[in-house]
């Protein structure tokens, strides 16, 4: 056994599978010590080889294994120093992968198209190019009426057309094809003819909603708007409704969030007006029902920090790269 | 509008709450008070006055009424008895209206003996809180007035008129008249007026004239206060441009029980600077005197409506702290589905109350909205039923930020220089905002190219998409559509370009469940009308699906491009979205993959430089059979070591059964039939 662990530390100390393989050929090759005793081994007495030869082979056996040990220790090595050799530098910037960027009017549309959807809104559209009937007459916002004043139009030239200033004319359009109960939300692009700076601009994209139901009530308005802003802008918001006046809503008020810098209007609202129930073609006895209406870009900005409305329609990839 | 605090407290015996209380109170209950300013003892509120309610609040004591409403406090009416006023003892002027429609009331006093000074030091520092600056005792009277109560007035220079009649009628087209301010205005056939004998005096409503004005030598004076047609007033100010305080006030309309109130005011102010002026002669022509309105609500629809539980008493107490009156049309019983009804009396002021929602308003606000606990809706579970449109359109944007194209939004005006880029007519815009937007969009293609040619200072490459919608006429029928366009441009496209945006159009079109579309070379006399103009005419083909438009795609033609200031070259696909999505499949069957191995040959033939691979692609699959399963172009090249306008197409041919293991001897069957068909086509096989 003396023999065995003076040979294990021999090939234990081997540095390469060359010295390695020449430790294995001097104790197992042709003339190697152990090959030549077990070859020999037919010389010894009876009584001997019955002792000798099982510990020969036991020793073959040993030095086999170990010599294998040492071998796979020695090639695992070499491989692992091989790969060192590899290096790279992993702080050098990655391969750039080019995937393209949704607008921000897009991002915020999917997001609030989501919200509603999971509170059982249905999403409608309707055209840019409207009449003046539904954009004005069945809105309850009459001719020749200062109301009108507040919305400064886009007509379209020999034609009875302009550029809806507002989604709601998608109410009326909605109604007349579908009876209640109805909980729609309409978002789309609309026009003002106005002066365009930081915070407005001739065109911009708005989202209407309507719930129509036998008893739909302000505090139902007040359940749904906090649902809706809670979720877009994180938990528990904070909201208040104060009057405002809008032709096609009666009560209308006016929705302030509160905020880092105090209360923010965020959208205009009210109980459907009876006129607009009747020029949609409904009894307004049998029906209540709540309507309102958000700016998408004022939510793109606020939510991403974008100081002028301008750049949203600017196809600016240095802006548009950053969503 | 400004309001002064002190003037707000002047119509109370007790003290208000301090300024920032009272804008939170109006705030959350009627007006929005956008800001108070300290000013020197006074604080000015400038209050979002709604324009429903402009008839009765651009005033002070309009606002003090709602103040009394909100604190529950008493009102002083600040008009004296008309019986201090003594009696008229003259008969100097007539008044005639032509047309009743344009003065529903006219009311006017004549007074002697006025003189002319300075308003007494209170009239002026209430007219320096409104920023006014003092005139004289008649003219701040005319001001403070409508301030006060709302009512513009007007006074006359009583000798200066020609004549002892005055006429109120339309203006003829032509007449002109120099106002107060000296500005010389031609009026036009809505402005209403007024002569006198011999010429024109006022344009009523909006601005008095320069020829009878008040001076420092007036003894006699005409102090009128009319209500004159709103829709008229509205229309003539539009079109002269004058917005004057009295003319929007009249474009509102107003009590008309207003005007004699406002008189008596105005006489009790100048008797502060001349105690011993006299009304001689008192006019008012009111023939159609304005009706009191009865709205009748229950309180079932109140609390229904509002979501609410208020009892019969709150209600009655808020709509009298308003004004309102009220009568209990149930006797004070309840009634079953109804609650207790009532009848409400509007009063005269409030010309924005019509009908029972109108008084709902009323009282949810005056109860507050704070108040009103959230009840979340109670309905039907219903899973909304899918927009196919917006989820098809969400789908493509998807897609294409997936191929690394960024989306851009672009105004759906374009410039009126780019007219003649289209061969069909643009509609139009009446009231353009600028040349740069003066018709609507027919292709979103010119949005694009802008980005591009902006975008070029700090990108090479560029990869854009928009959606939107577009708008042309056909015939007699305005069409609006929605369209989507990608378009790329950079130097590695330059010269693969087209092959690169025609495979971006491939795959997209095949990730909307779209297979059965081509792509076709022929320009029919439609397609050059509408979109062949923007295209290289060599490098460009229809897209279509079933045999229809459904896109084009190509290089923008060079003409464009300069236009633009665009260097090198563009490329875009513009697809009629709305067909798109109707064509568009979610539903998609698999396919097993064959466990046999696939056998691959590739075969080269030298065709014609004009031949199109559509066309050896066909010949090949004319007889090649159901075992050919692909055919691959790997190489298509022309010039050096090959005959002049040749050139050579590589297919790789793939073969696969997916019933057995192909042999050679099969395939090779296939491919001679393949090689016999080609040089059918004189077509060299190599």
């Amino acid at each position: 056994m003396e023999e065995l662990d003076k040979i294990k530390k021999e090939i234990n100390s081997a540095s390469d599978l060359k010295e390695l393989d020449g430790i294995y050929k001097k104790y197992l090759g042709k003339k190697g010590e152990v090959a030549l005793a077990l070859r020999s081994i037919g010389d010894l007495s009876e009584r001997e080889k019955k002792e000798r030869a099982p510990q020969l082979q036991s020793l073959k056996k040993e030095i086999e294994e170990e010599v294998l040990k040492r071998s796979s220790e020695l090639k695992s090595s070499g491989a692992e120093e091989a790969l060192r050799g590899e290096w790279l530098d992993v702080t050098a910037p990655g391969k750039k992968a080019e995937l393209g960027h949704l607008h921000p009017l897009t991002q915020i549309q999917q997001k609030v198209n989501e919200i509603f959807s999971s509170l059982g809104f249905e999403i409608v559209e309707g055209p840019e190019l409207e009449t003046e009937w539904y954009n004005f007459d069945a809105l309850n916002i009459p001719k020749d009426h200062p109301s009108r004043d507040i919305w400064d139009t886009f007509w379209m030239q020999d034609k009875e057309l302009l550029l809806r200033t507002h989604t709601s004319p998608v109410q009326i359009r909605h109604m007349e094809k579908h009876q209640p109960p109805i909980r729609i939300i309409a978002p789309g692009r609309v026009f003002r003819h106005e002066a365009s700076d930081a915070s407005h601009d001739i065109q911009f994209y708005q989202l209407e909603g309507l719930m129509v139901d036998k008893d739909m009530s302000v505090a139902n308005f007040k359940a749904v708007i906090n649902e809706f802003l809670s979720q877009l802008f994180g938990e528990n918001v904070k909201i208040r409704l104060r009057p405002s006046f809008f032709p096609f809503v009666e009560p209308g008020f006016e929705v302030d969030m509160y905020g880092p810098k105090g209360w923010m209007e965020m959208l205009g609202a009210g109980m459907v007006h009876p006129n607009v129930f009747k020029a949609a073609g409904y009894n307004p006895v049998n029906w209540q029902g709540f309507a309102f209406g958000i700016g998408l870009d004022r939510i793109a900005m606020m939510k991403y920090k974008i100081d002028d409305i301008r750049l949203l329609y600017s196809g600016d990839l240095r802006f548009l790269k950053q969503f | 509008m400004k309001f002064s605090y002190n003037w707000l407290q002047s119509f109370f015996s007790e003290s208000l709450p301090e300024p920032e209380k009272l804008a939170e109170l109006l705030t959350m209950h009627s007006f929005e008070v956008e800001e108070v300013e300290k000013k020197d003892e006074d604080h000015i509120l400038a209050i979002d006055i709604l324009p429903n309610r402009a008839h009765d609040c651009l005033s002070h004591l309009g606002v003090a009424k709602e103040i009394a409403a909100l604190t529950d406090s008493k009102l002083k009416n600040p008009s004296p008895g008309l019986a201090r006023l003594g009696r008229e003892s003259k008969k100097l002027l007539q008044v005639d209206i032509q047309d009743k429609s344009l003065c529903p009331r006219y009311t006017a006093y004549v007074v002697e003996g006025v003189k002319i000074a300075d308003s007494p030091e209170w009239i002026k520092e209430r007219l320096a809180s409104m920023n006014q600056k003092p005139i004289s005792n008649i003219v701040d009277i005319t001001n403070y007035i409508m301030w006060e109560l709302g009512q513009p007035l007007h006074a006359f220079d009583f000798d200066k008129i020609n004549g002892a009649n005055m006429n109120i009628r339309l203006a003829k087209q032509g007449e002109k008249l120099e106002t107060l301010d000296g500005a010389a205005h031609d009026l036009g056939a809505d402005a209403i007026i007024i002569e006198d004998e011999s010429r024109i005096i006022d344009l009523a409503g909006i601005k008095g004239g320069a020829n009878t004005q008040i001076d420092s030598s007036t003894k006699t004076i005409i102090f009128q206060a009319a209500i004159f047609d709103a829709a008229r007033i509205r229309k003539a100010a539009q079109k002269l441009g004058i917005k004057t305080d009295a003319a929007v006030r009249y474009m509102h309309g107003f009590d008309q029980n207003l005007p004699p109130q406002a008189l008596e005011r105005a006489i009790e102010l100048l008797r502060e600077t001349n105690p011993k002026v006299k009304i001689v002669q008192k006019i008012d022509i009111y023939p159609s005197p304005q009706k009191s309105k009865k709205i009748a609500i229950d309180t079932r629809y109140v609390n229904s409506l509002l979501g609410t539980d208020i009892s019969k008493k709150k209600m009655k107490q808020i709509l009298e702290k308003l004004g309102f009156g009220l009568t209990s049309l149930t006797g004070g019983f309840k009634i079953k589905d109804l609650g207790f009804k009532f009848t409400v009396d509007v009063p005269a002021y409030r010309l924005d109350i019509d009908a029972a929602q109108d008084v709902i308003e009323e009282i949810g606000r005056i109860y507050g909205y704070e108040n009103i606990k959230p009840i979340a809706p109670q309905g039907t579970l219903a899973v909304p039923r899918r927009n196919e449109q917006v989820f098809w359109r969400s789908r493509a944007r998807d897609i294409l930020s997936g191929f690394g194209f960024s989306e851009v939004y672009n105004y759906s005006m374009i410039p009126k220089s780019q007219e003649e880029d289209y061969a069909f007519p643009l509609l139009e815009l009446t009231n353009p905002i600028s040349d740069e937007f003066q018709y609507l969009r027919p292709w979103l293609m010119h949005g694009v190219l802008k980005n591009i040619a902006s975008n070029k200072k700090y990108f090479e490459a560029i990869k854009l998409f928009e959606i939107g919608r577009v708008f042309f006429q056909e015939g007699e029928d305005i069409r609006e559509e929605e369209n989507f366009i990608f378009a790329l441009t950079g130097k590695e496209n330059a010269a693969n370009g087209f092959y690169e945006v025609k495979g971006y159009a491939d795959e997209f079109l095949k990730k909307l469940g779209i297979n059965d579309f081509y792509f076709d070379p022929t320009f029919s006399e439609e397609d050059e009308k509408y979109h062949g103009l923007l295209l290289h005419p060599a490098r460009r083909a229809i897209i279509r699906a079933d045999n229809n438009f459904v896109g084009f795609v190509g290089e923008v033609h060079p003409d464009i491009l300069s236009k633009f200031g665009v260097e090198g070259k563009v490329y875009c696909a513009e697809f009629n979205f709305d067909k798109i999505s109707a064509a568009a499949e979610e539903e998609h069957i698999y396919q097993k993959p064959s466990k046999y191995p696939e056998v691959v040959r590739d075969i080269a033939v030298l065709v014609p430089r004009g031949t199109m691979v559509v066309e050896a692609l066909n010949a090949i699959n004319s007889v090649s059979g159901p075992l050919l399963r692909d055919i691959d172009l790997f190489d298509m090249f022309e010039g050096e070591n090959l005959p002049e306008g040749m050139k050579n197409l590589a297919f790789h041919l793939i073969f696969q059964s997916d019933k057995k293991t192909l042999t050679s001897q099969e395939v090779d069957e296939i491919m001679s039939k393949i090689t016999k068909v080609l040089e059918e086509n004189l077509w060299e096989v190599r």
